[in-house]
Parts: structure tokens; sequence; C-alpha cells
């Protein structure tokens, strides 16, 4: 687990210039990977809403407007079990 | 080095759980009081961050770091010739445009629609369906439902206005049905996106389309839809599969037009 504040800064910058030049596909990749190496990550939730915002398109309904941000609290989700069953820390 | 089955930990991630859960019920509940919030925040931040990212790529791509000398020239020719071709298509095309408003006055049938031209702030290569955010400026009197074009080719319909941001479903986003009419032979057809500025129909075995065949809009035959790039069929099959692509490129569209009163 990454617990220095400027890898953790580093990444959350990466991901929000992702946001604006990368395909969605790349900022999901270093979602999931800051989600599974850093502690409490739940910044997830601020650049998925931003994916949400800027490129989900008008459904009647909440769970098909907020895919990202719903797909992020499913891997947060995920990520503490694996955390807790998989990974071991310094 | 200490493994992290233990009680402290276990209570960190309930702790984690619960805030996660609280922080889904207040984006459904802000969701569900303001539904375009979300929309309107990230679109009011990324604007100006967007634009500042394509003013930064603009230099790299302008900078004469990047290009020797011997690519200019051949690009030089290259455009040169390009543009003499376009002015001679150009001269053809007044004509028939011409004549095209005649025989339409003739007939009756109204031809002029007005439209504005706005900026294209995001494209679909960033984003996971065929959508375009335009940035509109306070005289555009856009609403949802508006037809949008690139000249003469038919892109999508605004489907979400977000103060000055404009959302485009585009006609190849995944799963959109589009009708349209098949030009040489106006045979109509439903045309379903795939995303990628791509779409598919399954046509009859019998049905008289050949690869480069163009589509117009059924409801606005003005406007081409897409063109047949792919045909799949087999001896067996009393079916084929058509796959078509949009006529413009919609991964460097700078400007696209909306149209009123169609």
């Amino acid at each position: 687990m990454d617990s220095k504040p400027y890898k953790r800064i580093g990444t959350v910058v990466a991901m929000v210039v992702s946001l604006f030049v990368f395909p969605w596909w790349v900022t999901c990749m270093l979602g999931i990977y800051f989600v599974l190496f850093f502690n409490k990550p739940f910044e997830i939730f601020i650049i998925a809403l931003f994916l949400d915002g800027m490129y989900g398109i008008v459904q009647p309904n909440f769970f098909f407007t907020h895919i990202f941000f719903l797909g992020a609290v499913v891997v947060f989700i995920v990520s503490l079990w694996i955390k807790e069953h998989f990974m071991f820390k310094n | 080095m200490s493994y992290q089955l233990q009680t402290r930990q276990n209570r960190g991630g309930k702790k984690s759980i619960i805030l996660t859960t609280v922080i889904a019920l207040l984006v459904f509940g802000i969701y569900y009081v303001f539904p375009g919030f979300f929309t309107q925040v990230t679109l009011a931040i990324a604007k100006p961050i967007s634009k500042s990212i394509d003013a930064v790529a603009s230099v790299f791509s302008n900078s004469q770091f990047f290009h020797s000398k011997a690519d200019l020239v051949d690009e030089n020719a290259r455009l040169h010739k390009q543009n003499q071709d376009l002015e001679e298509k150009l001269i053809s095309f007044d004509l028939l445009a011409s004549q095209n408003e005649e025989l339409r006055k003739f007939l009756g049938v109204r031809s002029k629609l007005t439209g504005v031209a706005v900026p294209v702030t995001m494209h679909p290569s960033q984003s996971p369906y065929d959508l375009l955010v335009l940035a509109l400026s306070s005289e555009n009197t856009v609403q949802v439902g508006n037809l949008v074009t690139n000249g003469s080719v038919a892109l999508g319909t605004v489907t979400e206005i977000a103060g000055k941001n404009a959302k485009v479903t585009l006609y190849t986003s995944p799963g959109t049905l589009t009708e349209g009419r098949i030009m040489k032979n106006g045979t109509p057809v439903i045309l379903k996106g795939v995303g990628g500025g791509n779409f598919v129909y399954t046509a009859p075995r019998e049905l008289d389309i050949v690869e480069g065949d163009l589509i117009s809009l059924s409801s606005n035959s003005d406007f081409a839809l897409a063109r047949v790039s792919h045909i799949e069929e087999t001896d067996s099959d009393s079916f084929k599969m058509l796959r078509l692509s949009n006529i413009t490129n919609i991964f460097s569209l700078t400007f696209v037009e909306i149209i009123h009163g169609q």
C-alpha cells in the first residue's frame, strides 16, 4: 500500500489529466490502480462523477446516468475485500 | 512484515463501507433534487481546462521543431493540389446548389434551414459513448432535440443542455436506432449505432445496395447519414450484414452546426 503523499497526489493529477487527454478507459485503469494501491481512495468518487458529468448520456434512470460512479462504488468495495484477503503491506 | 488479517483493518474496512454508502446516498439524493447539477458543475469546471489543453496541444503541433523542411515542402505541394481540386468541385457545387434551389422553388419545397456554428469542446474518442460536448454562447437559442450537422452530414441531436454547454448524442452512439433512406433508390432502413462512428444494418439478401452507397436521414433528406463501408454475406444466408460508417471523421470535429426549425 502506498502511503507517500506525493505518489497519491501524482496519481490523482494523472487521473485528472487523463480525463481530458486520454480515452475514458485509460482513466478507468488509473482509477483501478489508485483504488487498489492506496489507502482510503475516496478521490475516485470525484473522478467518477466527473466522467459521468462530462461523458454520460441522458437516461431516465439514475443507475444508467451514473455508470462510472456506481462502477467506482463497486470497485471500491471489491478492493476492500481484495486488500483484506490478498494483499499485504510492509 | 505484518500481514493484513487484523481486527483494526476490518474496522477500517467497515468505516470505509459506511462512508461509501453515505457518499452514494448523497449523490443519489442530489441527482433526484437537482437532476442536472453534476453535469452543470463538471462541465463548468472542465471547459476551461479542456480549452487550455487544446491550446497547449496546438502550440506543440504547430511547432517547427516537429517538422522537417522536406515534409513541409511536400505538404505544401499536396495542399496546393488539393486546393485546386476543391475549387473545381466548388464551382460545380455552386451550379448544382442554384439548380437545386430553383427546383425547390418550383416544387414549393421549403429549403432554408437556419443553423449556428458551435465549437466542439470534447470528442467521442474520450467518451465511452459517441458524444460531443459543445460550448454555447449567450446568443445561441439551442433546444433539446435540435439536429446537429457537419455541413451536409447529420451527426446527432442535442440531448442535454447544462448551462452554456450542450451534449449531443450522435446517431452512432451504441444502441441508437435511426431511420434513414438509401439515397439511390429511397428504400427505408433503420441503422443501429454501434459506437466509434459506425452503424450496422441487417438487410434482406435481395436489397439493392453496394459498398460506397450513401444513406440519408429519413426525416430530412437534405442530410447524409452514413456510407456503406462493408457488406458481409454468405451463400447460405438469407440476410446480409451491412457495416456503415459516418461520412465525417467524428474524432476530429472542431465545429458543428446546430439546425433550427427542421
